[in-house]
């Protein structure tokens, strides 16, 4: 076991799968030379060469369009897109193409290919590096969607994304990419796709499920210690898998707390924190004891001066999980 | 087809671009005189047996065409894009690419897969959305897809598949394989991102590619180009190009063949303009294309020049044409479209819990 960050485990999860799978080649702006915007291809090209670690032009419409090409040759492309935020310009090629190739052609064109894009606010990075596109992508039939909090989590979830015959998104909260530290297994592993995970269980008498993930994980966690001394217990579900989502694991808790509150830096209006909801009410409707709360960023553009009043950081989760417990 | 007027041989019209240099690209490479005799200066790229061959292709694709749009017109499929009086920018690139390479239509180059194999029949099910097609009915009667033929499936977004041939051609030159990436878009598709985006990356990686536009000579580029060709486009990416009259297929052929050649070497991308007549059926459903713009017409001239009778292989070439039409037509009605359950198989390589519990919702 080594103590690893994201960052550096999502550069061990491509330098095992590059070792593994000569299909594998990364694309993007700066990943090869420079080692990306945020180093996590560093020393991948030294590596592996200019033909699987490869600098593009800057165009993410151009990237995702030739990394469809590659991968209907056969390759197993990882384009990187710098920031969640750019990748607007490359969406038709996601959502007309890559995510509807599979239905379209009868089974017969697959485009597996696993796009990793850094996401989320808290890096003074205002408008346009600091949004979270998630439901955008979940919304779209075909398409997988991955968001790790942790290390460990984050090497195993990437290689088993890359294993997994459909296209992912893999999203990387980049707010905890150097701070979010852990023990990392060397060599192989996976951690499942579609499979959330129980991180803190919830006892006694006022208990509350808090669902969250990426690095909102952490500002749950954090909520769940205030929680604990004003006498609610949280249980706090990292989701893991966005898409599709494993919510079997959210309803059990459900059931046994009665209460939920969801959590995500997304707009609150149609954001996944909705959907969430929405399946609860269809699930465990019987179960809840209080209505399902929703903890979010708001209806605007990502803000710049203002971000950490925009971020649904632990002093807003809290006031709603005590609300929630006491309902 | 009717005689309307006799088309004006546009490769002696002056440029009009203010930029030197570009004068060469609005020329246009033609090799067979409007009697069908070649050239003095040329030479065919096709033996005899090869002409015939692609002659024949042609014939079936105007025949086929043809009832796809009575389909239309009887209102048995809701969308048909034809490719009528096109057949020589349609049928010659896809006969002058190898087997192994990779082919990218759009919607108007479906009934070209003739020539790469794709049977009647299995065009006849794919247009009628039966159970049977390679597509299982989900996609408009154009939007082919044939991994067998390596047609990749058609995108419904116009010039969406130019980046994936530069893409696949790209993977080929870095894996040094011998195969080719041939892209066709029609229409206004050279102005979208996308081809911008695809010639760039093409240009700058060497990929083995070759896009091929035909553009109307009927359409005005005047309000969607401030250039009077596409092909002049392709200096801007570091590409050559080339503009060939659609009406002879023979120079299509030739100008198609060494593009592909070039990709095949590993010496990068073509951008190849074919300019055509399309012939547009009119509201009461007669098709209007003058017999100077005809490539079939063309290509018959230049056969009798051969010595070979064109009529006897028209016979030939729609022999058993109707029947094989008609028998298919009436299996894909009676074999209908796919079950419903099928409607959410491959989403995902797997059917998802989600999916399984709506599929349930819809029994």
């Amino acid at each position: 076991m080594a103590q690893m960050n994201l960052v550096s485990a999502i550069n061990d999860a491509l330098r095992l799968a590059m070792k593994a799978d000569d299909r594998v080649v990364i694309m993007g702006e700066d990943v090869g030379k420079v080692g990306g915007v945020f180093r996590v291809t560093q020393g991948l090209y030294d590596e592996f060469g200019e033909d699987r670690v490869i600098d593009t032009p800057l165009s993410e419409g151009g990237i995702l369009g030739t990394a469809i090409g590659m991968a209907l040759y056969g390759l197993l492309p990882v384009p990187e897109i710098q920031f969640a935020d750019f990748i607007f310009p490359g969406y038709d090629q996601i959502v007309s193409e890559l995510a509807k190739l599979r239905y379209r052609s009868g089974g017969e064109y697959p485009a597996k290919m696993v796009i990793r894009v850094p996401v989320g606010g808290g890096i003074r990075g205002g408008l346009y590096h600091s949004q979270s596109p998630e439901s955008l992508f979940i919304h779209v039939a075909g398409l997988k969607v991955v968001c790790p909090s942790n290390p460990y989590d984050a090497k195993g979830l990437l290689l088993a994304s890359l294993r997994d015959p459909d296209p992912v998104l893999f999203f990387e909260p980049k707010r905890v990419y150097r701070a979010a530290k852990g023990e990392v297994p060397e060599g192989d592993y996976e951690v499942p796709l579609s499979k959330a995970k129980v991180v803190r269980e919830a006892s006694g008498a006022k208990m509350v499920t808090v669902i969250a993930w990426g690095a909102m994980l952490y500002e749950a966690l954090a909520a769940a210690d205030e929680a604990e001394k004003q006498g609610v217990s949280c249980e706090v579900v990292d989701l893991r898998t966005l898409w599709p989502v494993d919510i079997d694991t959210v309803v059990e808790s459900v059931k046994k707390t009665g209460r939920v509150v969801v959590v995500h830096e997304a707009p609150k209006t149609c954001g996944f924190g909705a959907e969430l909801v929405a399946l609860v009410n269809e699930k465990a409707f019987l179960h809840l004891e209080a209505p399902p709360c929703r903890v979010t960023g708001f209806d605007t553009p990502f803000p710049y001066t203002l971000e950490m009043d925009y971020l649904p950081l632990a002093h807003r989760i809290l006031p709603a999980v005590v609300a929630t417990a006491n309902y | 087809m009717q005689d309307a007027s006799s088309g004006e041989d546009e490769s002696t019209k002056p440029s009009t671009s203010k930029l030197a240099g570009f004068h060469a690209k609005t020329s246009m490479v033609r090799l067979l005189g409007d009697d069908g005799r070649m050239s003095a200066e040329g030479t065919s790229p096709l033996d005899v047996d090869a002409t015939c061959a692609l002659y024949k292709e042609m014939v079936r694709v105007r025949a086929l065409d043809l009832r796809f749009v009575e389909l239309q017109r009887a209102d048995e499929i809701p969308y048909y894009a034809s490719a009528l009086g096109e057949e020589g920018a349609t049928v010659a690139p896809v006969v002058a690419m190898a087997a192994d390479d990779a082919f990218f239509p759009g919607p108007r180059e479906a009934l070209a897969s003739l020539a790469r194999g794709v049977t009647v029949p299995e065009l006849v099910h794919h247009v009628m959305g039966s159970a049977r097609s390679t597509t299982k009915g989900r996609v408009l009667p154009t939007h082919l897809s044939s991994r067998a033929h390596n047609i990749v499936s058609v995108s419904g977004v116009a010039g969406a598949q130019l980046p994936h041939a530069t893409g696949f051609g790209w993977a080929a030159r870095s894996k040094k394989a011998p195969r080719v990436a041939l892209a066709v878009v029609s229409g206004g598709a050279f102005v979208t991102g996308d081809f911008h985006n695809a010639l760039n990356f093409a240009g700058v990686t060497k990929a083995n590619v070759v896009f091929v536009c035909r553009i109307d000579r009927e359409t005005s580029l005047d309000t969607i180009s401030a250039t009077e060709t596409v092909a002049e486009k392709a200096e801007a990416y570091g590409l050559p190009s080339v503009r060939v009259d659609g009406r002879d297929a023979l120079a299509v052929f030739r100008e198609v063949s060494s593009a592909l050649a070039i990709a095949r070497k590993g010496e990068g991308a073509t951008l190849v303009e074919i300019v055509t007549a399309r012939a547009m059926p009119a509201d009461d459903g007669t098709i209007t294309l003058p017999e100077a713009a005809c490539p079939l017409v063309l290509l018959e001239h230049h056969l009798t020049s051969l010595g070979v009778s064109p009529e006897a292989l028209r016979a030939e070439a729609e022999a058993g044409i109707e029947t094989l039409f008609r028998t298919a037509l009436a299996e894909a009605r009676r074999v209908g479209p796919p079950s419903r359950a099928s409607l959410f198989e491959d989403v995902y390589a797997d059917v998802p819990l989600h999916l399984r519990a709506q599929a349930e919702d819809l029994r």
